[in-house]
């Protein structure tokens, strides 16, 4: 896991705190933000693979952020995690082109498969720019 | 235990909340007329909470004969759903805190100033411990959230009748031990309304068994029945219990208000009905003459007439068979499949071909996989998997399917030479067999009727929660 970087967002430092502690112990690449914008300046000059992005937030809002994340890069895969079971904003956040959705409180080991998918599946795309191959294999 | 102790934090809340509203509920014993408490004024005035919708009650006084009622709208119920969801949302943060430091903490067991500490065991067992109960408070936290939330439930044509008299026949037993008569008086030829099925059920399950409770020792008759009533299709539970008394009326449908004693009855019942039935569309009230029993009428719109008009012509007044019913429905989520077999060209066709056919697909080439791919995607409803694979084969991927989720259904494709598995892969739970190489429009159909199952067994779990949750029998 050691080659993958990972943009973690979310307004919960606590949460924050030990998810860093234990994504870096397995040498991930670790970056943090507090807020959407926060998120939006970090990418600007630290590009990740992976921006796993809690979409309930004050100040910026999840579907906000995804939306100029994807601008900025579309080759940045979006993992939302939702508290909120709100499917429809999970739903929306899928067709804006996030990868997945993990429902809070969120399972660790959960968590590390999916940054693993959307590794595979960042590595995929960028290998062949033109290829709009969406299926999971 | 766990549903008491969340129900009653919800009903401290709600109870300071009802305080600050000034509300006040009368209580009595089961079976008996509630006696009017000499604190109450006859026409208690309350304060409704801002922003609720109008609906402000008629004086009873001035009505005669059967008495009705309307439950206020909107306000109070939707603010109960809100008050739940939240409390909800703030508990899932503090636990996914105190789940993810358990985490960190068996995280630093691994290193090695840990390896020979005489307590590394009972460390690692509590740890785990307190990983099962944060997951005990995730589940209980999202039923709290699915109460509140506005998304609707998956909409099919139901044939109402039939809803009615599946539910009425699982009460059979129970009925004949308690002098209790459930009977139906079902129009013929009702149109087909547009609804969630489980839905419908809950607030048929929560109204008979109401009246059932009315009816108390001394039994009696429960009578449903189905009617046409211009652009709605009218639904009544009565019963000739002892009847609810007029300052009762207004409040029945507000949450937490109940008259079994304590411990017996949350009193959730009949405003999660409110709230359903408001949700399709429709709307529920009540009659009721003190001594002559109560009447509980469920009014739902007929949508999409046309779908209804066409089954209508062929159903009559009859039950069709449950599974000729839901043929007729309109699933409204795909369903999610994955196909594993070693055979990768095999899969990649199958699983294109499926994909023309609007599931959604899924692969794997072996039992491994396919077991780590159910373990991340909890939506996968069919598992199409070949009897004969290298490493580990299909018989043993089933049973641990069957393990871990035993309602995931699982569809077996076998070569002729492999018979005898698949056939005792029917003995351990797979829900058919099928001859390679299998015709499509087969194994579609099987696909289907799988799907279709799953749907029905999770509907059955689902009322048996809801029944625990609001028609709570200690």
């Amino acid at each position: 896991m050691d080659e993958m970087s990972v943009l973690l967002v979310d307004d919960e430092r606590e949460f924050l705190e030990v998810l860093t502690k234990r994504l870096r112990k397995r040498k991930v690449n670790l970056e943090v933000a507090v807020s959407g914008e926060e998120a939006l300046q970090t990418l600007q000059t630290k590009p990740v693979d992976i921006v796993v992005l809690d979409m309930r937030m004050p100040g910026m809002d999840g579907l906000q952020t995804l939306k100029e994340i994807k601008r900025i890069n579309p080759l940045v895969e979006v993992i939302m995690l939702t508290g909120h079971a709100n499917v429809d904003a999970a739903v929306e956040g899928m067709e804006l082109g996030a990868f997945d959705y993990l429902m809070k409180p969120v399972d660790f080991d959960e968590l590390l498969f999916k940054l693993q998918d959307a590794y595979k599946r960042k590595a995929m795309r960028q290998q062949s720019p033109g290829n709009t191959l969406d299926n999971d294999l | 235990m766990n549903y008491v102790l969340v129900v009653l934090a919800v009903l401290a809340v709600a109870s300071v909340l009802g305080w600050l509203l000034v509300r006040r509920s009368s209580g009595g014993g089961p079976g008996e007329p509630a006696k009017p408490h000499a604190d109450i004024p006859p026409a208690a005035i309350t304060a409704p909470p801002a922003g609720d919708d109008a609906g402000a009650l008629e004086d009873i006084d001035d009505l005669e004969g059967p008495l009705e009622a309307r439950p206020r709208r909107g306000g109070r119920l939707a603010l109960l759903g809100d008050l739940a969801a939240g409390i909800a949302h703030e508990i899932n943060n503090p636990v996914a805190i105190m789940v993810e430091e358990a985490g960190w903490i068996e995280d630093l067991l691994e290193e090695e100033e840990f390896r020979n500490s005489p307590n590394l065991e009972e460390l690692r067992r509590a740890l785990k411990q307190i990983k099962t109960q944060g997951a005990r408070c995730k589940e209980v936290t999202q039923n709290l959230i699915s109460f509140g939330q506005k998304a609707s439930i998956k909409a099919e044509d139901v044939q109402l009748n039939d809803l009615i008299q599946d539910v009425v026949n699982s009460y059979d037993k129970r009925v004949r031990a308690g002098n209790i008569r459930i009977e139906t008086e079902l129009a013929a030829l009702l149109p087909s309304c547009r609804l969630s099925p489980s839905q419908m059920q809950q607030v048929l399950l929560n109204l008979i068994n109401n009246a059932i409770d009315a009816l108390g020792e001394k039994g009696g008759r429960v009578l449903i029945r189905t009617a046409l009533d211009g652009e709605n299709i009218v639904i009544d539970v009565a019963d000739t219990g002892p009847g609810i008394p007029p300052e009762m009326l207004d409040k029945i449908f507000d949450p937490f208000f109940t008259t079994k004693p304590v411990g017996r009855g949350a009193g959730l019942g009949l405003s999660i009905c409110y709230g359903l039935v408001e949700r399709m569309g429709g709307d529920l009230t009540v009659e009721s003459m003190v001594g002559e029993g109560a009447v509980f009428h469920v009014h739902i719109p007929i949508i999409g007439r046309e779908a209804g008009a066409r089954k209508a012509a062929g159903t009559g007044d009859g039950a069709p068979p449950a599974e000729e019913t839901a043929a007729g429905a309109v699933a409204a989520t795909p369903t999610v499949v994955l196909v594993v077999d070693d055979e990768v060209p095999f899969v990649e066709a199958l699983g294109r071909r499926l994909a023309r056919r609007n599931f959604e697909v899924h692969t794997a080439f072996s039992g491994d996989e396919a077991l780590q791919i159910l373990k991340r995607r909890r939506e996968i409803d069919v598992v199409v998997l070949d009897v004969k694979m290298p490493g580990m084969d299909g018989i043993q991927a089933l049973r641990e399917t069957k393990a871990s989720r035993p309602l995931t259904e699982v569809i077996l494709l076998s070569a002729h030479t492999t018979v005898e598995s698949a056939i005792e892969g029917i003995k351990l739970g797979a829900f058919d067999y099928l001859l390679k190489p299998c015709d499509m429009g087969q194994l579609v159909n099987q696909i289907e009727r799988a799907r279709r199952r799953k749907d029905r067994q999770e509907q059955r779990i689902m009322e048996a929660r809801i029944k625990e949750i609001t028609s709570r029998r200690i």
